[in-house]
């Protein structure tokens, strides 16, 4: 039986990338709450391929986040076991995938099948600050790549198309490289701005752009 | 830009230079996190140097930055 509006999040926790994207996501999760959606957070070991595929059977959700290692053709959860692959039925939800090159093959073939993907066609990278890796929330550096990621997400909880939430993220991850190339920017920002820019080119919205989730 | 432009000697060799040089001009207080590892600055030149899997990503990334910057393409985003 499907659950209205729900949203399943993985969170792997493995390593320090997927310790930052689980903590960034904490704050998805929760605006998701206050929509009043019904969240699936399928953190730390609970990213597993079973849990996420009998969620997505159970709730039937609008909405799948995925933070895990990627390639071409494979998303992964703890311990980058693949949770979505070619083979995966995933339907017609709007996914976001926060995973290095699964926009190039993946995300095309999930579009053919019904899927709306916004995810990266090239590795995902952050900048961060090595003094504040217990502290993922507090590092200013990574929050300038999480902040327009999770824009994508909060965007379609508010009921825009994922046309609109691809283009936001874009945009504010524009203005951020912007800074980064002015002359007032930090020596670390300017050191980041490569990595905004692969991030921004490569980031792709295969299937509806007109498709929502609220 | 193709996954494998770093595809003959003379490009490699430029592309490892001008890479190393960039990240040598980066802070001390920063690290980079592309797929599971974080890599400093030393790490990242050692990958670099042996233009591996993380150090071909590290530079097809400057790489592309900087052309995209020469030819305007990053502006057209602005």
């Amino acid at each position: 039986m499907s659950t209205p509006n729900a949203i399943v999040v993985t969170r792997p926790n493995h390593d320090l990338m997927m310790t930052y994207l689980a903590a960034w996501s904490e704050e998805v999760v929760q605006f998701a709450k206050s929509k009043g959606m019904h969240e699936c957070d399928l953190n730390g070991p609970r990213a597993s391929r079973a849990t996420f595929e009998s969620y997505i059977a159970k709730h039937d959700p609008a909405l799948v986040v995925l933070n895990g290692h990627g390639d071409t053709m494979t998303i992964c959860g703890q311990e980058n076991e693949a949770l979505l692959d070619m083979s995966s039925a995933i339907g017609n939800r709007v996914i976001y995938a926060r995973s290095c090159d699964a926009g190039e093959t993946l995300g095309p073939h999930l579009a053919t099948q019904g899927a709306t993907f916004i995810g990266y066609a090239r590795a995902f990278g952050i900048m961060h600050q090595p003094a504040k890796t217990a502290h993922p929330l507090d590092d200013d550096m990574a929050a300038l790549f999480l902040r327009p990621s999770n824009l994508v997400i909060t965007t379609l909880l508010k009921g825009h198309t994922a046309k609109e939430a691809y283009d936001r993220s874009r945009e504010v991850m524009s203005k951020t490289l912007n800074r980064m190339l002015s002359s007032v920017a930090t020596d670390e920002e300017r050191a980041a701005a490569p990595v905004m820019w692969r991030n921004m080119k490569w980031q792709v919205l295969c299937g509806d752009p007109t498709a929502t989730v609220a | 830009m193709e996954r494998d432009f770093l595809n003959t000697p003379e490009m490699l060799e430029l592309a490892r230079k001008l890479t190393v040089a960039r990240i040598k001009a980066m802070p001390d207080t920063l690290a980079i996190s592309v797929g599971s590892q974080e890599y400093d600055k030393d790490q990242l030149i050692g990958h670099v140097e042996k233009a591996d899997s993380v150090g071909r990503t590290v530079m097809e990334m400057q790489v592309e930055f900087l052309r995209d910057l020469a030819n305007g393409t990053v502006y057209e985003y602005a």
